[in-house]
This record gives structure tokens, sequence and C-alpha cells, in this order.
């Protein structure tokens, strides 16, 4: 058909049943793509209609993981705290009742606990008869012996954005493992902070493992800020325990903190917001002088392992700023290993004889675009939804990276040498 | 370019190639048809510049995923059926739009956008660590090179002597249409559909081979 021809033939043919053809395949078309409306819609609606009634958890933050826990949980409505813990699940006593006025959000500091000791505890309204929330859970405080092996795991960022993501099955893979020491998380909780919604989920999600360990939170660039900027920052109302009795501000960081495992020091940095990142502020430079105090302090330990939520290297994301900042402290404080998330994919390197681990695959969708990597000192890299376990003795940490379905991503291997912690098997690439 | 990424844009096109059969063009579902209005034509044209750049990603995610191991292998079956859906589409695509049927300037073209993609994906990214624009600009430049091939086209085809046309060399479009079939078309948009939302929760349509090994 000529062009002259085409035309004519469109002159003819341009009418009013044309157009409502052309509606009417236009909405067939948009038909088509339904299927991940649907589903985002679903998640999203399943998301937001989740209640804020929240089954307890644990964690210590700067507390003494060996005597010490804070209990936490939520209820839509106001009602009493009260705490009933035992070392057996099938004799708990009644060791806390407060808030007689009533709180939605409860949080109970317990103290006085025996180190190395596996603890049942339930929660709820000491009414008669008592009125329960959820089921027994348990938790172990940290033993007293430097000797102990022990085993956590981390999952990375989650961040579920309208309620979608891998999160859920890693958590009940996680849930099902036994004898660990405590679940980690390494940033990006929430896809939006003030989303109460994206919390209601996290937690209900999380409960899997938290129902059983210890949790040891680190907050992300989407998990809030230090506290002026957002009234309603939902990382604090679940995790905030500053080790400093300083308050927040613009000199003082609030959520970094640090606790001993075993022979083990664990150091959860505050570098979370793009502005946490360079030493141009005296907020940061504040953070940096607790940093290297609480390195200095802990050299006396076998295993430093320190923890936040921006990248330092990744590939297609060199962190110049952080890298500057980081690795000369991890060098001169013998840093056994720095773990971050922030990038969505999982990647280990090894610089200057440290090894750095990226692992921000917990659940939420990767977003990285390349799959090569390009980075000399890269040791192992995938993408999808992984968790990383850990098992920690007297001369090792062994660190194996799992699928829900407990597939092997990776494995490596650091071997305390003069303090040092050494990489012996797991240099591939 | 990941899979996850990947499996969002392969559902598109399929969308759209599955609305092209049902809704759009019902010609296509028969062998024995083609179009010949010169706009429906153009539009196809700018249609299969798109779908073709992207199956050159299809392939290349799939190829660099289960031949390269990029990812390793320990997760094989979380990635396994969204390569091979990536490969069957884009394979599919680029017989579909070029192979079926082609000539001067539709070999022209695909040579051309083959260059552009191995440029931007293979030296500008691996040489010059460039992660960025990989898909805009190579269509963009595409597009132009079939706007100023199509004039030079259409002018040397008036000055030439009469009966000069750019004959496809061979053709086995009934037998492509047979083959790749609105039915199908169905059953891949489907199964790409499932499978990228299967992978965004952390399954697959294949995760249950992970209880084999």
């Amino acid at each position: 058909m000529s062009s002259k021809e085409s035309v004519e033939y469109l002159k003819e043919n341009l009418n009013i049943r044309a157009f409502l053809i052309f509606f009417r395949n236009f909405g067939l078309t948009l038909l088509l793509i339904t299927p991940i409306f649907a589903y985002v819609g679903i998640s999203s609606l399943r998301e937001i209609s989740l209640s804020n009634d929240k089954y307890p958890f644990t964690f210590w933050n700067g507390k003494d993981p060996k005597t010490e826990i804070v209990i936490v949980w939520e209820t839509v409505e106001n009602e009493s705290s009260a705490v009933w813990l035992g070392k057996s699940s099938d004799n708990l006593n009644l060791i806390y009742d407060g808030d007689a006025g009533g709180v939605q959000l409860h949080r109970v500091e317990l103290s006085g606990l025996e180190p190395g000791t596996q603890y049942y505890y339930r929660v709820g309204v000491a009414s008669t008869p008592p009125n329960y929330i959820g089921n027994i859970n348990s938790f172990k405080t940290a033993p007293n012996s430097e000797n102990t092996e022990f085993k956590f795991a981390l999952i990375g960022d989650s961040q579920q954005i309208f309620g979608i993501g891998a999160h859920e099955r890693i958590a009940q893979t996680v849930g099902a493992l036994e004898d660990l020491a405590f679940v980690g998380t390494l940033g990006d909780i929430a896809q939006e902070s003030d989303h109460q919604g994206n919390w209601n989920q996290y937690l209900m999600e999380a409960q899997a493992f938290m129902s059983g360990t210890a949790y040891a939170p680190l907050m992300g660039n989407h998990d809030g800020w230090y506290g002026e900027k957002y009234s309603e920052n939902k990382y604090k109302k679940y995790f905030g325990f500053a080790t400093d009795p300083i308050y927040a501000d613009d000199k003082h960081t609030l959520f970094n903190y640090t606790f001993s495992y075993s022979n083990t020091q664990f150091i959860i940095a505050e570098i979370a917001k793009g502005d946490d990142e360079k030493l141009d502020r005296s907020r940061n430079i504040n953070h940096d002088k607790w940093l290297n105090a609480t390195l200095a302090a802990s050299q006396d330990k076998t295993f430093r392992i320190l923890m936040l939520h921006r990248q330092v290297f990744a590939t297609d994301a060199f962190n110049t700023d952080l890298i500057n900042r980081i690795v000369p402290i991890a060098e001169k404080y013998k840093v056994s290993m720095v773990i971050y998330g922030h990038f969505h994919h999982y990647e280990r390197f090894l610089y200057d004889n440290v090894t750095y681990l990226l692992q921000a695959c917990g659940g939420v969708m990767p977003t990285d675009t390349g799959i090569n990597p390009t980075t000399p000192y890269t040791k192992a890299f995938s993408m999808g939804a992984f968790y990383t376990h850990f098992a920690i003795n007297t001369t090792h940490i062994v660190a194996r990276t799992l699928t829900p379905d407990n597939d092997l991503i990776d494995m490596f291997a650091l071997k305390n040498d003069n303090s040092r912690a050494v990489l012996v098997e797991g240099g591939g690439m | 370019m990941n899979n996850y990424y990947m499996m969002i844009f392969a559902f598109i096109v399929q969308s759209v190639i599955l609305s092209g059969y049902l809704f759009w063009a019902p010609k296509v579902r028969n062998p024995e048809n083609s179009y010949d209005c010169w706009l429906v034509r153009g539009l196809r044209g700018i249609f299969f510049i798109v779908i073709c750049y992207l199956s050159f990603i299809f392939i290349d995610t799939s190829i660099e995923i289960l031949f390269l191991g990029v990812y390793g292998y320990g997760n094989i079956t979380l990635y396994l059926a969204s390569c091979v859906l990536l490969l069957v589409l884009g394979v599919e695509i680029i017989i579909g739009v070029v192979w079926i049927s082609p000539n001067i300037k539709s070999l022209s073209t695909f040579i051309v956008m083959l260059i552009l993609f191995i440029y931007q994906f293979e030296i500008e990214r691996v040489v010059f660590f460039e992660d960025y624009d990989v898909m805009i600009r190579p269509m963009l430049y595409a597009s132009i090179f079939v706007i100023i091939f199509t004039l030079i086209y259409e002018i040397y085809r008036k000055l030439k002597p009469e009966g000069f046309e750019d004959k496809p060399f061979w053709s086995f479009e009934k037998q492509f249409k047979q083959v790749f079939n609105w039915k199908l078309n169905l059953i891949l948009w489907g199964l790409i559909s499932a499978e990228m939302i299967l992978m965004i929760e952390g399954y697959s349509l294949l995760f249950w081979l992970s209880f084999f090994f």
C-alpha cells in the first residue's frame, strides 16, 4: 500500500467506531498488565490493614547481654504491662507488673539475669486469670566465658515497598535455625520510616525469629533519623535505646551502640543517611570519637565486628567518603570484619586483609542494575534473597550465606592471627 | 542488568506482544496475512527497535547468569526459570523482528543496534564502569539511524530505475507464526507474570528443585 493509499484508507476508516475499538483495545491491554497492579495492590492493602498489636521481642542494644534485656510489645488499647519469666517454659513467674495507667508501647527492662542462661517469658496483663499476649517466647543471655562458641544470623535490608518482598520467607527460615545467640539487621527495616504499616509488617514477619532469640537492630537511611526531622520516628519508637545519656542533636548520634558476646565485640555504628558519611559535621566527628574509643577499649577481644548501614565498597558504588573514613579505623583497631547493607546485593571484599561484607538481601527487591562485579577486591558476588549465618569459636569466624531454602551462596572463614582476622577460606573470584 | 529488573521489562514487553496478537493486530494471528499500511509498519518498526534492544539485554542477562556464573550457582533454583524465560523471549523477539524475513534495511538496523549494545554493555560499562543510560541512548541512536537510513533508502528508490525493491533474502514468516502463535504467547505471558511475582517474594517457578539437591 502506497503512502497516498494509506492516507485515503485512514480518511475512510477514521470514524467513531475506530475510536471505540481503539479505547476497547487500550482497556484490554491495560487489563493484561493488571497482575502486577493486583499483586502490589493486594500486598499494600494487606500491609495497611495489619493491626498495631505486636507480639513481644527482645534486644539489649547498649545493655549488658550477660545480665540484662529489654522486652517490648505493643497493644492497640492502653493496657498495663506484665512479664512472666522462668528458666523453664512450664514454670514462669510474674516478675514485673507495671504501667498501671495503661500504655500502648510496653517496654520492660530486666536486669540481674544469669549469664549463659536460656530464659522463657510471656507478656500481657496480670489480671486474674492472666491475659497473655502471644505465646511463650525465649532468649538466651550471653555467656560469662570468653571461650564459648556462639552463632548468630544477619538479615540485610528488608525494606518491603508496598508490602512486597521476600523478608517473610527469610524470616521463617532463620526462625527455624536452632541455638542462635541473636539475629541482627543491617538497616532499612522499613521502606518509609513513618509508615506504621511497614513496621507492623516487619515486626509481624520477624516474630518468626524474634520469638526465640534476641534482636540486634541497626538503623538504615529508610528507618528514620535521630530526632529533629521526624517527630514520628518508628525506629526510635521500637528500638531507640541510647547508650549515651545525651539526647541526639546536631552534635550527637543516638542509635549507635556496642555489646560484647563471648570473645567478640560488636560495634553498631550509626552511619545511615548520606549526611552521616562525610566528616564535615560535628555529629559525625563525635560519632567517630565514640567509634575509636569503643574499638580501642575492645582490643582484648579475639574479634571485633563493625556493622553499619551505608556501603563502603560495592560494585558500581565505591563510597570514597566511607572508604577514607572506615578503612583506616579498621586497620588501626584490627577490626575483624566490616558488615553493611544499603546496596541491594551480596558482595564480599578483601581489602588490605580486612573482610568487608555487603549483605543487603533481606527481602528487598534487588535494585542494583549491574550484575558484573567490577572491583579487584571482590571475593564473592550474588543477587537474590539471602541471610548470613555466623559461627564464632575461640579461633575462627565461619560465615555461610544461604538462600531461604538453605542453599549455599558463599562461605568464608577468618582465623584469629595475632588479633587480626585472616581470611583462610573463601578467597575465590 | 539483573534478572529481577529484566523480568519486569519482560512482563511489559510480553503483555504488549500478547495484546498485539489478541487486540491490536489480529492479522498477525493468521500466517497468510500481513500489514501493508505504512503507518502500521512505521509504528511496528519503532516497537521492534525497542523490543529488539531489550531482547539483547534479556539474552545477555541470561547468558551472564547461566553460563558465566556471575551469581554463582548456589541459588540456581531461584533464577533458572527467569533466565530460561528471558532467553526464550529474547530469541523469539530477535527471530520475529529480524530473521524471519530479513532485508537490507532490517539487517542494517539489527547490526547497528548490536554494535550499540556491545559498545554500551561490554565496552563502556566494563571498561569505563559506566552503568547508566544503557537503555535510552542506544535506542535513540538506533532510531536516528533508522530515520536517516529510511530517508536515504527512499531517495535512492526514487532515483533508481524502476523495479528496485528491498526484497527479503528469505521468509519463513508463516512457519514462525504457526509456532509462535497467540496460544504460545499467552502461555509465555502467564509464566513470565507468575515468575516475576514469585521472584519478588523469594520464590521461583523452579524453587522446588532445591529439594532434590
